[in-house]
């Protein structure tokens, strides 16, 4: 027997040993050099601009046209109408003994209600958005049911009308209801039921108790409250004397999404165009005077004023044309500057490579009063306006001219980089602009601290050019860039990598025009040996 | 799916367990009711050294001398194996000369084969650099792995006649499989451009499984049959044995993955949109997004596959009337690869109820062999029988590209 315990202890200990070999399989490695290609990007001039705001000519030079809203001013911000809140109360002055269900109080509420809009006198709006809030209380012990109505609001000729329910009131507590109508389409004649005021809205209220209530007596006095409030009111089109408003606005800044991507260097320009384009789409003269206008590069806190005769000059603007009574028809009053290397300081303005356009001006509606007999008109999308448009021919001169882009690179968790052991990356550098390009690649933690240099400064030669400085060949640079093991380490805790491009041109200061197939093909290729298996799996 | 593959393919360069050199069931004709249990585990290539094995069975880093080393020797065309078995037996042969007997077997098999080029090699044991400028030709590569369950019954018989004795044994078993890959990759290549500027590649084939990336252990996602057969003539002086195990086919019906490889493409890097409006974004190269590019994962369907069987003739000659004998044979099985193994060797009993036997061999998944096996009988009870087909393995490990060893243990009553 005790050689029977041998032999299958024997034989269960061979087969444990041969199968927890498939275990140890998981964790066999080895070294393996892997060469291979892992980035590619191409720059070009779009990458300075927008590509949408570059266009070519016939010999593929390249221009810069921008056409930036410089002032959007809707009247609504200046014809605001208020939210207000009406509270109506029905009384009756001796007690109704014994109503049957179904009984209609006697005469209807008729209201007119005049809004105090200021200078403001309106006779009609069409409301782009608004919304009815109704509050009702009553001490009738029965439900009551109600409509609404405001008989000049018409929605596809339809007046405005809702009804509701209030609960019985039990004992002396007032029973309550509130409801909400979304009025957003509405046609409303402000002019009142006698169709010659302003601001006037007329309302009609009709109560009643219920079908299915109780027989009730109602005593003396106020048995019916009615609360209602209109919110959010926003005109998408209006008619009637607007008043004399005015308003200045003072350093307000847009930003300028073209040359942002510039962090620094300096950029001489051949020559700049800019037209100041204003547009008054309102039924309502208008007067602007813009003060100022600042191109503000915040990267480096620079600010330059533009300096023209525009500044500061009254600039008189007629009221638009209604032909049809439709937004996409009105002719709008227009006035149109033109500003050049001649008249202003438009090259430096945009030299200075401005990411926000900072400006003061003065706005007045309505500045020789009511001369339209009431008949000012707006529509929402007919704003005044004031739109720059900038023409920029790609003949410049660059001096340390960076542009900065971080790229999320996480590679946590990526088994084949952190098992590289050492090797090199090969950027392999295309160069097809007339520039000097100096490249920098920095490797950083989640808190974009850098962690490493990946790439130190190196610089990228330019392509070859003719006496014209036009590009007659690309010229390709090769740059070795070892990885120790030091920058391996830091790899796995990489999370974002900062690349930085200086550009310079090669025959500064002499201007130079961009072309069209000006471009800078990069290629990352790595030469690595990394440590494989089944962990990398 | 990979991690299977990766462990498929070290399995197949580097590892194997066991294959007793003869089936256990009809290698014992003593009478009587007997029980078995038995193990046996076989690892051979042609080219992949033995320490090299070692190594990775052991987890451990595999050095790049031995990989060379390998390398060296690998031909136009490798092949590997492997075998994990253990099973269970029980058995009954009658006195008598006119009664039949009968047995069960029980066991648990595991199989991998593959054929692959010297390229496919090098490319996964030194990466891609050294095929700078050069095609690496991963083509006709050919590899398949089986887990499956087998519940065998059969008869025995005994034929004695004046001048030697008929043994005669058939069996038939229901094959439960529980996992399988079938690799075959028709084309397959990749150029490394000299300067790692980009990749080429060209692949062509198909991947089927079934169930492969589980480790359950009863599931059956395929059924089979197998048979296995014995006749074997036994004289005073010599022999001849012809033996047939495990023949058949499994079905392969649940969990089905098929994944179709048919495509040519350049990665030269991912493209990197620097300063664009959205922000720029790289992750990586992404090894699923690669894979995607070229693998076309279809529904998978039924299918079949041959059991990699066996069929052995061997014969022998008494020397003396001690029983030492010498005999010879050759066995081949149906498995892609698979070079018939040619061996002959001596056996011999020794005092105190030991048994030696030792052979040389040529063929089969790996080259040359050495087997040794040692058994001993306590009291008539009990047989415990050692051995590896693979002796220099162990010894010549630096040589040695075959590793294996078996065991089993036998009651009689």
């Amino acid at each position: 027997m005790k050689q029977l315990r041998i032999g299958f202890f024997s034989a269960f200990l061979a087969i444990i040993v041969l199968s927890s070999c498939k275990q140890d399989l998981v964790n066999v490695g080895w070294d393996v050099d892997i060469l291979a290609p892992v980035l590619r990007t191409r720059l070009d001039m779009g990458n300075l601009v927008a590509d949408s705001l570059l266009t070519a000519d016939a010999n593929g030079a390249l221009r810069l046209r921008i056409e930036t809203p410089l002032i959007d001013l809707p009247l609504d911000s200046i014809l605001k109408i208020p939210d207000t809140t009406i509270r109506k109360i029905l009384s009756i002055p001796n007690p109704l003994n014994n109503l049957p269900p179904g009984f209609t109080f006697p005469g209807s509420l008729n209201d007119e209600t005049n809004y105090d809009l200021g200078d403001l006198a309106l006779r009609k709006v069409v409301l782009r958005t608004g919304r009815l809030k109704l509050r009702v209380k009553s001490l009738v012990k029965t439900e009551v049911d109600f409509q609404y109505f405001i008989p000049l609001a018409r929605l596809f000729g339809a007046s405005f009308q809702s009804s509701g329910t209030v609960p019985a009131a039990v004992g002396t507590d007032t029973a309550y209801a509130q409801f909400e109508f979304d009025l957003a389409g509405y046609e409303i004649d402000l002019r009142g039921l006698a169709g010659t005021g302003f601001n006037t809205l007329s309302t009609v209220i009709t109560i009643k108790t219920s079908e299915t209530g109780d027989t009730v007596t109602v005593a003396a006095g106020a048995f019916f409250i009615l609360e209602y409030g209109f919110a959010d009111i926003l005109p998408n089109y209006g008619t009637g004397y607007f008043g004399q408003q005015s308003s200045t606005v003072d350093e307000e800044a847009t930003e300028i999404d073209i040359l942002n991507r510039i962090t620094d260097g300096q950029m001489i320009l051949d020559s700049v165009k800019i037209g100041l384009h204003m547009i008054n789409g309102a039924g309502a003269d208008a007067r602007f005077r813009l003060s100022r206008l600042r191109s503000i590069n915040s990267r480096l806190n620079s600010t330059i004023d533009l300096s023209h005769s525009l500044i500061g000059t009254d600039v008189l603007l007629g009221r638009a044309q209604d032909p049809t009574g439709n937004a996409e028809d009105v002719i709008a009053s227009e006035a149109f500057f033109h500003l050049d290397n001649g008249n202003s300081n438009v090259k430096q303005f945009i030299e200075n490579l401005p990411d926000k356009l900072g400006f003061l001006f003065d706005f007045e509606l309505n500045p020789l009063g009511n001369v339209s007999s009431g008949n000012d008109f707006f529509y929402y999308d007919r704003p005044f306006q004031a739109v720059m448009e900038i023409d920029i021919p790609l003949r410049a001169s660059l001096t340390n001219l960076t542009l900065v882009d971080t790229i999320a690179w996480n590679l946590a968790g990526n088994a084949v980089v952190e098992s590289v052991n050492s090797g090199s990356f090969t950027l392999i550098a295309v160069n097809n602009f007339p520039l000097d390009a100096m490249v920098e690649l920095i490797l950083m933690d989640s808190l974009y601290n850098a962690l490493d240099t990946l790439v130190a400064p190196s610089t990228i030669a330019a392509a070859s050019v003719n006496a014209q400085n036009r590009v007659t060949a690309p010229r390709e640079t090769r740059l070795i860039i070892p990885v120790p093991n030091k920058t391996s380490n830091v790899l796995p805790n990489t999370r974002f990598v900062r690349f930085r491009v200086r550009f310079n041109t090669v025959s500064h200061p002499d201007l130079i025009q961009f072309y069209a197939e000006n471009t800078l093909d990069l290629k990352l290729i790595g030469n690595f040996n990394i440590n494989f298996g089944g962990s990398t799996f | 799916m990979r991690r299977t593959a990766l462990l498929l393919f070290l399995a197949l360069i580097s590892v194997t367990a066991s294959a007793q050199f003869r089936n256990p069931v009809y290698s014992d004709w003593t009478g009587g009711y007997s029980v078995g249990i038995y193990g046996r585990a076989q690892v051979s290539t042609n080219a992949i050294g033995t320490n090299l094995q070692f190594a990775a069975f052991g987890g451990k880093f595999l050095e790049r001398k031995a990989r060379e080393s390998a390398s060296k020797r690998m031909g136009k065309v490798n092949r590997a194996g492997i075998d994990l078995d253990y099973g269970i037996f029980a058995k009954h042969l009658p006195d008598s000369a006119k009664g039949i007997g009968w047995f069960v077997n029980v066991a648990s098999r595991t199989h991998g084969h593959g054929k692959f080029g010297k390229d496919l090699f090098d490319l996964a044991m030194f990466g891609n650099a050294m095929f700078a400028g050069k095609t690496a030709n991963l083509s006709n590569i050919e590899a398949a792995f089986f887990t499956y369950k087998q519940y065998e019954a059969g008869i025995l018989k005994q034929i004695k006649k004046a001048n030697g004795t008929w043994n005669l044994g058939l069996g038939l078993s229901l094959l439960a499989g529980n996992q399988n890959l079938e690799l075959s990759i028709d084309k397959a290549s990749l150029y490394t451009d000299s300067d790692g500027e980009y990749l080429d590649g060209n692949f062509s084939g198909n991947i089927r499984s079934s169930s492969i990336s589980s480790s359950q252990y009863f599931d059956a996602n395929g059924l089979g049959f197998s048979a296995s057969l014995n006749v074997g003539y036994e004289g005073k002086k010599f022999g001849i044995t012809f033996q047939a195990d495990d023949l058949g086919i499994i079905s392969w019906s649940k969990h089905l993955k098929h994944t179709e490889l048919d495509s040519v493409f350049r990665f030269e890097g991912v493209e990197l949109d620097l300063f664009a409006s959205g922000g720029a974004m790289f992750s990586g190269i992404n090894l699923d997004t690669i894979v995607a590019g070229f693998a076309t994962v279809k529904e998978g369907t039924k299918y079949s596959t041959i059991v990699p069987g066996r069929i052995r003739l061997e014969g022998f000659y008494k020397l003396n009337d001690k029983d030492l004998r010498i005999y010879a044979g050759v066995q081949h099985r149906f498995a892609p690869a698979y070079f018939p193994y040619i061996f002959v060797g001596t056996s011999s009993p020794l005092p105190r109820g030991f048994f030696i036997d030792g052979r040389f061999a040529y063929g089969g998944f790996g080259s040359w062999n050495l087997g040794l096996e040692l058994r001993k009988r306590f009291a008539d009870v009990v047989e415990v029988r050692v051995g590896t087909n693979n002796l220099e393995g162990f010894v010549l490990p630096m040589v040695g590209t075959s590793q294996s060893l078996y065991v089993s243990i036998a009651g009689y009553f």
